[in-house]
C-alpha cells in the first residue's frame, strides 16, 4: 500500500478510518485529504456537468475540488475536515 | 458562548488575525476570533487544534509568541467559523463547524481573511494529481505528508522555489521547475530584495538547496497540457516567446503523476465586498484588494481590514498591519490616547511603505502574459465547478459580453459552488486579452450571502446571537 508520510506517525495518535469500506491509517489531527494524500488516493470525485475525476487542487477550503461523503453525507471538504476514529469516507476513482 | 457581547470580531486567524486580536484582548476589549480551519495561524503558521502546544516545531518564529499570548489571554475563538454574512452596519451572520448559526454586531470589525492562489489554467489541469503548490505546503509543513514522492512544480514566482525547497528537504524529489518567467526577469526581481537581508537569506537558501540537488529550473517554460487516464500521467511542458505565447516544436514530455501549480496569490475579497468596503485594483499588490486607509479602515466607518486582504504582501506586511489595525481599534474604541496611537503607529507605518515597495516587486512576477491566455485552446476547463471551457467563454465575449457579469450570466463561469473564487482573476485576464479593456477598467464579480456553501441543516438551526 502507498504510504507518502514523511517520518512514520504517532503511535499514540493512530486512528482506523475506512474508505470505500477499505481500512485506511489515519492519524489524530489530520485532515481526510491528508489522509487520503498519504494512501496515494488522488481522485476523489466526479465533475458536474463532464462527470470527469477530480481530486484536491486549493487544498485551502477555497475550491470545493475535494468534496467526499463521509458517514453517508456527501458534501464534505476533505482537506477542511478531520479525521475521527471509524469515520466512513466514500470517494469515487472510477 | 460568553454572556458579555463581543466589542470586537476579528475575522480569519491567520498572522493579520491573531496579531491583532492579541493585542486587543490585552488592552481589556472582548474580542472574538472567527477562523475557518481547524486551527488558527493562517497558511504561513498551519498548526492543528487547537493551539501549539509548546510550539510544535515546525512553527516559524515570527508569529508564535502571539498564537501562545492567545491562549494566555482568553481570546474567545470559534475555529470551523464560516462568516456567511456581513452587513455595512457590521452585522456579522456565521455558522460554526455546521452545527450552530449565529449573529453578532461588534462595535468594530477586523477583516482578516488573506489569500488564495491564482492560476493560469492549462488544458489537463483538472485532472487528478494536479495540485495548488498551496495544497503541497500544507500537506506537507502541516501534515507530514508527501504529495507524490516525485513532482514537478510550475507557475511563477518565489513561491513554486519555497515549495520545491520544502519537497526536498522533506525526502520527496522534483523533476523540474518550470517558471514562465525569464531569468533576467527573476534576476531584476533578485535586485530588489538585495536590502531585505532576511528575504535575501531566506532565497538563498532556498537556492542552495535545488542546486544542491541538481533540480532542473526551466526559465520561460510553461504546461502546454496535463494527460493520462482519469489521473495525471504526463506532463508535456513548452518555452514560450517573450509574450509568452508557446514557441512551436519545444515541447517536451515528462512522465509525472504529481504537478503543483500556482501563481501567485489573490486577496479573498468577499466579506469586505458584502460589508460594502470601496475596492481597488492595484495589479502590484495582486489585482483587486479592499482599500484602506493610514489608520487601515476601509469606507466602511469601524471595518478595519489587515493582511492580504489589502494587498497581498506577505507574512511580515500582515504582522504590521495587524498591530496597525489593532492600534486604530484601540484608539478609537477609547482605550488608547491620540497621542500614545500616533507615537506608535509611526514606526510601523514606515514598515509598511517599506513592506509595500517589496510586495510591488514580488507581484511583478505574476503578471499573466497575454500570450498565455490567447493561446490556450478552446477545450481547456476554465470554470472548474460547472466544467466551462475556454471556448464557451470566448464565444460569450464574441458574442458581445465585455464585463465579467455578463460573460458569467452568458455562460454560467464562476456560478459554481466555490462562486468564481478559482476561476475569476483569470476570467478578468481573458476579458482583458480578448477585449483590450483592462482589469482595473472591469468591474469584479459581485458576491451574495451566504458567501460559503452552507448546508441546509445548519440553516435549520435556531440562530443565536453572540
Amino acid at each position: 500500500m502507498t504510504d507518502l508520510r514523511i517520518r512514520p506517525g504517532d503511535p499514540d495518535k493512530k486512528i482506523r478510518i475506512y474508505v470505500n469500506g477499505q481500512e485506511c491509517p489515519a492519524f489524530q489531527g489530520e485532515t481526510v485529504l491528508a489522509a487520503l494524500t498519504a494512501a496515494g488516493k488522488k481522485s476523489l470525485r466526479k465533475s458536474r456537468q463532464a462527470k470527469e475525476p477530480r481530486g484536491a487542487l486549493c487544498g485551502m477550503g477555497v475550491c470545493y475540488e475535494c468534496l467526499v461523503a463521509i458517514d453517508g453525507v456527501p458534501g464534505w471538504r476533505a482537506c477542511q475536515t478531520e479525521v475521527r476514529d471509524l469515520m466512513e469516507i466514500e470517494i469515487d476513482e472510477s | 458562548m460568553s454572556p458579555e457581547p463581543c466589542q470586537v470580531a476579528v475575522v480569519g486567524g491567520g498572522l493579520a488575525g491573531i496579531i491583532a486580536a492579541a493585542m486587543l484582548q490585552k488592552n481589556g476589549l472582548k474580542v472574538l476570533l472567527l477562523d475557518e480551519n481547524q486551527g488558527l495561524g493562517g497558511q504561513y503558521l498551519r498548526t492543528h487544534p487547537p493551539l501549539p502546544s509548546g510550539g510544535g516545531h515546525f512553527l516559524p518564529r515570527l508569529g508564535a509568541g502571539h498564537m501562545r499570548e492567545l491562549a494566555e489571554k482568553g481570546v474567545e475563538t470559534v475555529n470551523r467559523a464560516q462568516v456567511l454574512a456581513i452587513s455595512p452596519a457590521r452585522e456579522i451572520l456565521a455558522e460554526e463547524d455546521g452545527q450552530r448559526l449565529f449573529t453578532l454586531r461588534p462595535e468594530a470589525v477586523l477583516l482578516a481573511p488573506g489569500a488564495r492562489e491564482k492560476f493560469i489554467p492549462f488544458k489537463g489541469w483538472t485532472l487528478p494529481g494536479v495540485i495548488s503548490t498551496g495544497a503541497a505546503q500544507i500537506l506537507i509543513k502541516a501534515h507530514g505528508v508527501l504529495p507524490g514522492r516525485e513532482m514537478m512544480i510550475a507557475g511563477s514566482g518565489a513561491f513554486i522555489y519555497a515549495v520545491a525547497a520544502e519537497v526536498l528537504a522533506n525526502t520527496g524529489r522534483v523533476r523540474a521547475i518550470l517558471d514562465h518567467n525569464s531569468l533576467a526577469r527573476k534576476i531584476e526581481f533578485a535586485q530588489g530584495v538585495l536590502t531585505m537581508r532576511h528575504k535575501l537569506a531566506e532565497g538563498l537558501g532556498q537556492v542552495a538547496r535545488l542546486l544542491l540537488a541538481r533540480t532542473p529550473i526551466k526559465n520561460r517554460t510553461r504546461v502546454l497540457e496535463a494527460r493520462g487516464d482519469g489521473r495525471l500521467e504526463e506532463v508535456v511542458t513548452t518555452k514560450l516567446d517573450r509574450a509568452g505565447n508557446p514557441l512551436p516544436g519545444s515541447e517536451k514530455t515528462y512522465p509525472c503523476t504529481c504537478l503543483a501549480v500556482g501563481n501567485g496569490f489573490v486577496a479573498n475579497l468577499e466579506l469586505g465586498q458584502l460589508a460594502g468596503c470601496r475596492l481597488e485594483h492595484n495589479p502590484a499588490l495582486g489585482g483587486w484588494i479592499v482599500g484602506v486607509n493610514q489608520e487601515m479602515e476601509t469606507s466602511v466607518p469601524g471595518v478595519f481590514a489587515a493582511g492580504e486582504i489589502t494587498g497581498v504582501a506577505g507574512a511580515e506586511k500582515s504582522v504590521t498591519e495587524g498591530r496597525l489595525a489593532a492600534l486604530c481599534v484601540l484608539h478609537r474604541l477609547g482605550r488608547l490616547s491620540a497621542q500614545a496611537f500616533s507615537d506608535r503607529a509611526r514606526p510601523l507605518r514606515k514598515e509598511r511603505a517599506r513592506q509595500l515597495a517589496f510586495a510591488r516587486r514580488f507581484n511583478a512576477l505574476h503578471a499573466v502574459p497575454a500570450g498565455i491566455v490567447n493561446s490556450l485552446p478552446d477545450d481547456t476547463i476554465i470554470c472548474r465547478c460547472e466544467d466551462i471551457t475556454m471556448g464557451e467563454i470566448r464565444e460569450a465575449i464574441r458574442g458581445g459580453c465585455r464585463t465579467p457579469l455578463a460573460v458569467k450570466r452568458s455562460a454560467r463561469v464562476g456560478m459554481g459552488i466555490c462562486q468564481g473564487r478559482t476561476c475569476a482573476s483569470f476570467l478578468y485576464e481573458m476579458i482583458a486579452a480578448h477585449t483590450g479593456v483592462p482589469v482595473s477598467g472591469q468591474e469584479v464579480l459581485s458576491v451574495r450571502s451566504p458567501v460559503k456553501a452552507l448546508g441546509l441543516g445548519t440553516l435549520a438551526r435556531p440562530l443565536e446571537r453572540f
